[in-house]
């Protein structure tokens, strides 16, 4: 007892202070080793699972005839009614749309320059929409809004080399530029021309476990007025030709009047299918997600087992700042196995699934660096982090493992069964409204509701952005709970 | 900081019980004070709230002038074992000093002085879980002198034990008392304090019974009674209660007799020819004194009993 201890010199006592107690909670996550276990476990029953969905999944996607594939190799829809002709060199096309049917919000009237007439090749066109106002597109990716508003319209499309700008006008007098586009690899003799075209409607039926896609045709029709080509090697538009690209059957070109009538039917634009190889390779952190709530639980409620909050809170009588400190530190370890998990995943998946046949050019080859991979892959260590900050608060309120343990994953777990049967509309904003839908941060593809799992739905920051909050509230909540209570 | 601990009309409620009631004391430093009461009498809660773990309705608890809540490292300025069994079973005894001795800024190697203090070496490395009770209170004991505070607490420290442990925990509070610090221990069983504290708080429902010293505590419960050691127990009551003592029989041949002094005691008995083997003053045990203090004061009378010393 002879031993006397130097104060704490106060440099940014606060800060320090801070610092020691993110040490104590580390100390005290990784002396129980049935906690570092189970970090371990979850890491082992995210990649398992993972391998096991992947080894029962396939797809026929490239096995389709006819698969179009767009300039950089993936997977695009190009079919329309287009009438066209020639030109070379640069030169400028105007037209009046004087009329759109809607049969589609996505139906599109206007003008196009493309190289040739084979689906697939790179283009260029200005079109209005119904529900879309005007819109400049190129290259299957590109897209421009115009000012809103539906035909009757102005366009004018004009090519300066590789560079095709598009125009519009509500009276053929006042003319506004909607963009400029960039077509590489357009060809000195291109198609110039206007289409029409009209995306299929698609229908989704869901049921317990089983969803069905259908797709029913539309018929796009638009009336065109005053075409003029202005351009020194072009032919001219009385004698251009109708093509029915990627070969629709339903395109049909009448002129009456000075008035040119074009009806089509089909879509422009990447047309990827709903799979999602990434998806499939991360599926095990749902069930690795059970094992990191058991430990984030754990790690709040053996606390209150033995009364050791006593002990934790008089030793820092801060209440706030140890719930903050065990947060971070369930988090950061969570994060850092999640990662783990995650990178093991997707590169132990990758060849299986390949075998099954997600390979290109339905499925592009990936780099784990590409941004909606990496995305996927850091965002599910961070869901699984995020999850684990809300098991530990749920831990705190409830000071009852099995309870905060059920709770936690029901909130999880619950919304995905209950969605899965329920029609789309509901399903989706279940998915919007609980911290299920996080898991769409492991997707890479734009939302869709053409899949099993309902949180294909949602895009990957709404979802994620829900648990958040849910987190948020659960934390507020625990830090109030713990500031005024007895232990 | 002064090292003593302050408590200033203390209140504490809960639901309808009132733990505390009231309650003010003092521990002054280089003492050792005895925190006795039968079970339930509010010890317990008191400690908890100068620990800052539970807060009172009414009154305050000081520890070197300060609430505890607004110390910085609290472990340097006060150390306490509440509850033994708060270890996580399968975190090693190093491992739960450590996270202690991090979170206060401790370094690493006052965990090992603090293991050595108390005679752990050899299980430091083991899971606390498989601790003997005796194991988890040197544990305990060890964790509350890790920041080598003025101000101790020890919530009934000799639970659990043997005897060697008893001896031991005793002449460890004597010596941390004897370096200056304000000590304070809880116990229902008076007697184990007998030879250990100098100054007593003797508490009961919540209130304060009596603050003294364990030697005035001792001479005003012994009260110039007599112990008397006779084979004819029945006769020789019958006779000192006629000459106006106030008797007790204390064994199948003893007796305990007040309100007369020795000589005419033993004149009585010769009197009326009845033998006796021993005539002494009687000297109370501090539990005798207890019980006397605190007859009144229990929740729990039957526990309130204690078998020895």
């Amino acid at each position: 007892m002879t031993t006397t201890l130097r104060p704490v010199p106060p440099r940014s006592q606060r800060a320090a202070g801070f610092g020691r107690l993110l040490r104590a909670e580390w100390t005290k996550f990784r002396s129980v080793p049935g906690w570092v276990a189970g970090m371990v476990a979850a890491v082992v029953v995210t990649v398992l699972v993972s391998l096991l969905a992947a080894s029962g999944s396939g797809t026929d996607a490239n096995d389709v005839p006819d698969l179009v594939t767009g300039p950089d190799g993936g997977l695009v829809a190009d079919a329309f009614q287009f009438v066209h002709g020639p030109m070379t060199g640069d030169g400028s096309v105007t037209v009046r749309v004087t009329g759109q049917d809607a049969s589609h919000d996505d139906a599109m009237a206007g003008l196009m320059i493309k190289d040739g007439t084979t689906p697939g090749s790179v283009y260029a066109a200005l079109m209005v929409t119904p529900a879309d106002g005007v819109r400049l597109r190129a290259m299957f990716d590109a897209d421009v809004a115009g000012r809103d508003g539906v035909a009757p319209r102005w366009l004018r499309l004009v090519r300066s080399g590789t560079e095709v700008t598009g125009y519009e006008s509500a009276d053929g007098i006042d003319w506004a530029e909607v963009g400029t586009v960039d077509v590489p690899g357009l060809p000195e003799t291109a198609e110039l021309g206007v289409f029409v075209a009209s995306p299929p409607d698609v229908r989704v039926e869901r049921q317990a476990g089983s969803t069905s896609v259908g797709e029913v045709e539309t018929i796009g029709r638009a009336t065109f007025a005053d075409l003029a080509v202005d351009a020194d090697d072009a032919v001219a538009p009385e004698r251009w030709s109708g093509t029915d690209v990627g070969r629709t059957g339903t395109g049909a070109v009448t002129i009456a009047g000075g008035v040119l009538t074009v009806t089509g039917s089909g879509d422009i634009g990447p047309d990827p299918p709903d799979d999602d190889p990434v998806q499939i390779g991360l599926f095990g952190a749902v069930v690795g997600l059970m094992v990191v709530i058991a430990v984030a639980v754990l790690f709040a409620t053996s606390e209150y087992g033995r009364a050791m909050i006593r002990t934790t809170f008089a030793v820092t009588p801060r209440r706030g700042q140890v719930l903050a400190a065990k947060a971070i530190v369930i988090g950061g370890v969570t994060f850092v196995a999640g990662l783990v998990a995650a990178v093991t995943a997707v590169l132990l998946t990758r060849p299986l699934l390949r075998d099954a046949g997600f390979g290109p050019p339905a499925f592009p080859e990936s780099s784990l660096f590409d941004g909606p991979v990496l995305r996927a892959v850091v965002g599910t260590a961070a869901m699984l982090a995020v999850v684990a900050v809300l098991a530990l608060a749920a831990g705190i309120l409830t000071r009852h493992s099995a309870g905060a343990i059920t709770g936690v994953v029901l909130l999880v777990v619950l919304p995905i069964l209950v969605a899965s049967a329920l029609p789309p509309g509901a399903a989706e904003w279940i998915m919007r409204l609980t911290p299920a839908g996080a898991l769409a941060i492991q997707r890479t593809k734009d939302p869709t509701a053409g899949l099993v799992e309902p949180w294909a739905m949602v895009g990957p920051w709404a979802g994620f952005g829900m648990l958040c909050l849910y987190a948020t509230v659960a934390m507020a909540l625990a830090a109030r709970s713990l500031r005024g209570r007895d232990t | 900081m002064d090292a003593d601990i302050e408590v200033r009309d203390l209140r504490k409620r809960y639901g309808s019980t009132l733990a505390v009631d009231g309650l003010s004391f003092t521990v002054p430093p280089g003492r050792v004070t005895g925190f006795v009461g039968p079970n339930g009498a509010g010890k317990s809660t008191t400690m908890r709230i100068i620990l800052g773990l539970d807060a009172p309705d009414e009154g305050v608890a000081l520890v070197g002038g300060r609430q505890y809540r607004s110390l910085r490292t609290p472990l340097r300025h006060v150390g306490a074992l509440l509850d033994a069994a708060a270890v996580h079973p399968s975190r090693r005894a190093a491992d739960h000093l450590l996270w202690m001795a991090q979170a206060s800024g401790l370094p690493r190697r006052r965990v090992d002085e603090v293991i050595g203090l108390v005679g752990l070496e050899s299980a430091a490395g083991r899971p606390a879980g498989g601790f003997s009770l005796g194991m988890r209170q040197r544990l305990g004991i060890a964790a509350a002198l890790l920041g080598d505070p003025p101000v101790l607490m020890f919530d009934e420290p000799v639970n659990g034990l043997d005897p060697d442990g008893i001896r031991w925990i005793r002449e460890l509070l004597r010596s941390l008392a004897a370096e200056g610090r304000a000590v304070l221990v809880s116990s229902h069983l008076m007697g184990e304090l007998e030879d250990t504290a100098d100054h007593l708080v003797v508490i009961g429902r919540g209130r304060l019974v009596t603050e003294t010293s364990v030697g005035a505590l001792l001479a005003a419960a012994s009260g110039g009674r007599v112990a008397l050691r006779t084979s004819h127990r029945t006769e020789a009551m019958t006779v000192l209660a006629g000459a106006g003592a106030t008797v007790a029989a204390t064994g199948r041949e003893t007796v305990t007799v007040g309100g007369l002094p020795t000589e005419r005691v033993i004149a009585l008995l010769s009197d009326h020819g009845l033998p006796f083997s021993e005539v002494s003053a009687h000297r109370a045990s501090l539990e005798e004194a207890y019980m006397e203090l605190t007859r009144d004061a229990g929740e729990f009378t039957a526990a309130a009993v204690p078998g020895a010393s």
